[in-house]
């Protein structure tokens, strides 16, 4: 693996978010710049995952007071403050959805939909990583519940389908 | 008009910001139709011309808005055109458009009172339109001075006013920032108490709420001012028309954000000229009717909670429905779907599709693109139209539209271990239930709490949101659209003013949870939308009676008339009781007094009792109690009617197990009916 452009220590999390929104904000040429794929990783399950990380409009270390909105049509709705904005929360870890309280302590990502950002709530350490694909994954029928691989990085990291993870939130925030 | 150079200044910012988004959207429409035809697109462009067309003429642009007349009489021509003139017709509306542009951010850019007046001229030559006589069009309204401008400077004597466009999302995020600032220090100063420190905290305070005030100022403006010489524009447009009305604005210190009461504006205009145009009938033919010789408007604006609403009300001839259903008949060629269509439906039709009963369109209205252009405005921002009218009476157009930012006072309560606040304007009161335990009854169709007032129906909070928690330590009467219900809490605590905060994707239209705020201990308080609440409580009612345990629950009654036992031992009032409630498709058996109507609910249990308190051998209490220890009859609602106002009593009926109680000195019908809705018997009559 070539030295990574951004290297952050775990818990560094002023640093991370710098980093984040340098990388959210970063122009094509500085992507094309780099060799490898820039992403961030994470864990799914205690594996270790990655998205590619121009689909991440901020990585958020821990989302902390996560509350559930109740629904007029029934159920409810997890919703976090992310810099004074309140965006609802999917979980994508596995095997299940976790309590509000368990997904205080969690980071996340926020992703941008059409209905506006969505924070998908991951297992930390959060990550950011520069390695080339070694593996491109064979396209494979899609099932909303499953991660979509779309390869795996050089050190082993799955890559996670970021369309795939869009529509796993959309799916899950539709009523 | 007559109007101060600051407001002035401050109109034309307003109308310039309104321009621009116009403008964005006739390039997107034009665009659109460019690839072919495109009627529903052209529709759009005519109604967004339409609109800006009455926000010129307000300010006096006189020249700009026969343009936009032009512009929107090209596009009506275009849906009747053949390819090739529909081509060329495209192309010189293109042209238009960019000019048009150009000529609002000239005026953007350069603070300037006035429409450019080489861009209109530009805009004549490329319309086709005649130039501007050499005596000019008719004055501008009050102003005195055609708006245009001839050399490209500011009118003499008018101040330039720089504006700065700030993107409206970041000053939302500092006034949560500063409202969230002023809570903290103002619990920090309470912590400090007398302590040193606090004259420090207290002007630190005094600071943080001045930041909040200031920045909340440049996204909330009072209704008044938004509305501001609107009074004006109204007389000037209708002695234009041969009328004279007096437009009173109620709410004028409502505050909202800027840019929905600028919209607002805008649709009220569209109603404003529709009124003048076809509803307030001239001095003479008022007078002949009866009425006042100027014709009365009314603007009666008001947030709750999340949304705005305003209603613009005339007292005129009314709209004239069957006009509009024949209009809409030979429209659709389908006159038998449009007959089987009520008044109400005819109404709201005509309001979404558009169009006249008129046969020649001024340039005033006329064209029936005003109440539809309204319609979809608040359509398409998620809020809605009513149209209700009578004719020789008036009308009143209503239209409610979601607020970008809005300010609440609430009343927080917790329930189920979380924070929710009730908007202070829809809570009548909070009641302690260890202290009134008495008041609390389990009838058959659920839980009821005697107040003062009367008898609600309670249920927790819990409950009704569907989230965990038993605990009720306090009730929290709450009035919606569908009526008063008290909810059970746990805590009901202090009064917080707070901004709150949308989260996106949470389905606006039925919300239970308008918005999301974070108060200054970083807890998050959950803003309740009461409306939907109480319907929430009502739609809930009947399952929650029905889970309830019952001794003999009676096999669900088919579908058929509502059968009343009517109670009451005066003859007279027995009588034109009854015949109210048969008006009303009910069907009534009668007894004159308790055991009568012990006699008749054992013959047939009926869906309701409705029973005065007072009546020889057995009174209205003792039947209640009666039937209730009766398992054929424990469940059957009822309602007590009675003279008898008074706390002890209201009491007293909750306690024997009443559903309802009712004052015969303020009873009719539909109170009634609306009673038989809240104990869940409303939709069988």
């Amino acid at each position: 693996m070539r030295p990574l452009p951004f290297r952050i220590r775990p818990g560094g999390r002023a640093a991370l978010e710098a980093a984040a929104r340098a990388l959210a904000g970063r122009d094509e040429d500085a992507g094309e710049s780099v060799a490898g794929l820039l992403a961030v990783t994470f864990r799914l399950g205690g594996d270790r995952c990655a998205v590619e990380a121009g689909v991440v409009q901020r990585a958020v270390l821990r989302l902390g007071g996560v509350v559930p909105v109740p629904l007029a049509a029934g159920g409810e709705r997890l919703v976090a403050f992310v810099e004074e904005r309140p965006v609802p929360v999917v979980d994508l870890s596995r095997p299940g959805p976790r309590t509000p309280e368990d997904l205080s302590a969690a980071p996340a990502l926020l992703l941008s939909l059409e209905s506006g950002p969505v924070a998908v709530a991951v297992e930390g350490p959060l990550d950011l990583s520069e390695a080339p694909i070694a593996q491109a994954a064979e396209s494979a029928r899609e099932d909303p519940e499953v991660p979509r691989l779309v390869g795996r990085l050089a050190d082993g990291v799955s890559l996670i389908d970021a369309e795939w993870m869009r529509r796993f939130a959309a799916r899950t925030l539709a009523p | 008009m007559s109007l101060d150079a600051t407001t002035r200044s401050r109109l034309v910012g307003l109308f310039v910001d309104e321009a621009q988004e116009t403008v964005t959207s006739l390039e997107s429409l034009a665009e659109r139709m460019s690839g072919g035809p495109e009627p529903e697109a052209l529709a759009q462009f005519g109604r967004a011309a339409h609109g800006l067309k009455g926000a010129a003429s307000a300010l006096g642009f006189e020249d700009l808005a026969g343009i936009l007349h032009d512009l929107e009489a090209l596009t009506l021509r275009l849906e009747g055109d053949g390819p090739g003139r529909r081509a060329d017709g495209h192309s010189r509306l293109r042209r238009a458009v960019g000019l048009l542009a150009g000529g609002i951010a000239e005026m953007s850019a350069s603070g300037r009172d006035g429409f450019p007046g080489p861009v209109v001229a530009a805009l004549r030559e490329t319309l086709g339109a005649a130039p501007a006589p050499a005596n000019g069009p008719a004055a501008p309204h009050g102003a005195g001075v055609q708006r245009t401008e001839a050399h490209g400077g500011p009118l003499a004597g008018e101040a330039v006013v720089e504006r700065l466009s700030v993107p409206a999302d970041e000053v939302d995020d500092a006034l949560r920032l500063a409202a969230s600032l002023a809570r903290g220090v103002a619990m920090l100063e309470e912590r400090l108490g007398g302590d040193g420190a606090a004259a420090q905290a207290q002007g630190l305070g005094e600071v943080a709420r001045r930041l909040e005030a200031s920045i909340a100022a440049l996204r909330l403006l009072p209704a008044g001012m938004a509305f501001s010489g609107l009074e004006g524009e109204a007389e000037q447009l209708a002695s234009r028309l041969g009328r004279q009305v007096r437009l009173e604005i109620q709410g004028r210190a409502v505050r909202a954000d800027r840019r929905t009461l600028q919209a607002a504006r805008g649709l009220v205009r569209h109603l404003l000229r529709n009124a003048l145009d076809h509803g307030v009938e001239p001095p003479e033919e008022r007078l002949q009717a009866g009425k006042p010789r100027a014709g009365r408007l009314t603007l009666k604006v008001e947030t709750a909670e999340s949304v705005l609403r305003v209603a613009f009300e005339d007292d005129g001839r009314g709209f004239d429905v069957p006009a509009i259903r024949r209009e809409l008949e030979r429209r659709s060629g389908a006159p038998g779907a449009v007959a089987a269509l009520s008044d109400a439906e005819v109404l709201q039709r005509f309001a979404s599709e558009g169009g006249s009963t008129r046969e020649s369109a001024s340039q005033i209205s006329g064209r029936g693109l005003g109440l539809s252009a309204v319609a979809a405005a608040a359509r398409a921002s998620g809020g809605s139209l009513e149209v209700v009218t009578r004719r020789g009476k008036g009308s009143s157009v209503s239209f409610s539209l979601p607020l970008d930012v809005y300010a609440v006072e609430t009343l927080s309560v917790r329930c189920g271990g979380r924070l929710f606040g009730i908007p202070l304007s829809a809570v009548e009161r909070s009641v302690c239930l260890g202290a009134a335990a008495g008041a609390v009854h389990q009838g058959p169709t659920g839980r009821t709490l005697a107040i003062g007032e009367g008898i609600v129906p309670l249920a927790g909070l819990a409950e009704v949101l569907g989230v965990a928690g038993a605990e009720e330590r306090f009730a929290v009467v709450v009035r919606g659209a569908e009526g008063t219900v008290a909810l059970g809490v746990e805590e009901a605590g202090a009064v917080a003013g707070v901004v709150p905060a949308t989260v996106p994707g949470l389905a606006q239209n039925d919300a239970l949870v308008t918005g999301l705020a974070r108060l200054a201990d970083g807890s998050v308080l959950q803003i309740l939308d009461p409306r939907h609440l109480v319907a929430a409580f009502r739609a809930d009612r009947p399952r929650r009676a029905a889970t309830r345990p019952a001794p003999a629950a009676p096999p669900p009654a088919p579908a058929r008339a509502l059968e009343v036992v009517l109670a009451e031992d005066s003859p007279a009032t027995r009588e034109v009781l009854r015949v109210l409630l048969e008006q009303h498709g009910l069907r009534v058996r009668l007894a004159a007094d308790g055991d009568e109507a012990l006699a008749r609910i054992g013959e047939r249990v009926p869906d309701v009792l409705v029973t005065d308190i007072n009546m020889p051998r057995l009174d209205g209490l003792s039947l209640t109690r009666r039937l209730r220890d009766e398992a054929a009859t424990a469940r059957l609602p009822v309602i007590l009617l009675t003279s008898q106002d008074d706390a002890r009593t209201r009491a007293a009926g909750a306690a024997a197990g009443a559903d309802a109680y009712l004052v015969k000195s303020r009873f009719d019908a539909s109170l009634l009916l609306e009673t038989l809705g809240r104990i869940g018997l409303g939709g069988r009559r």
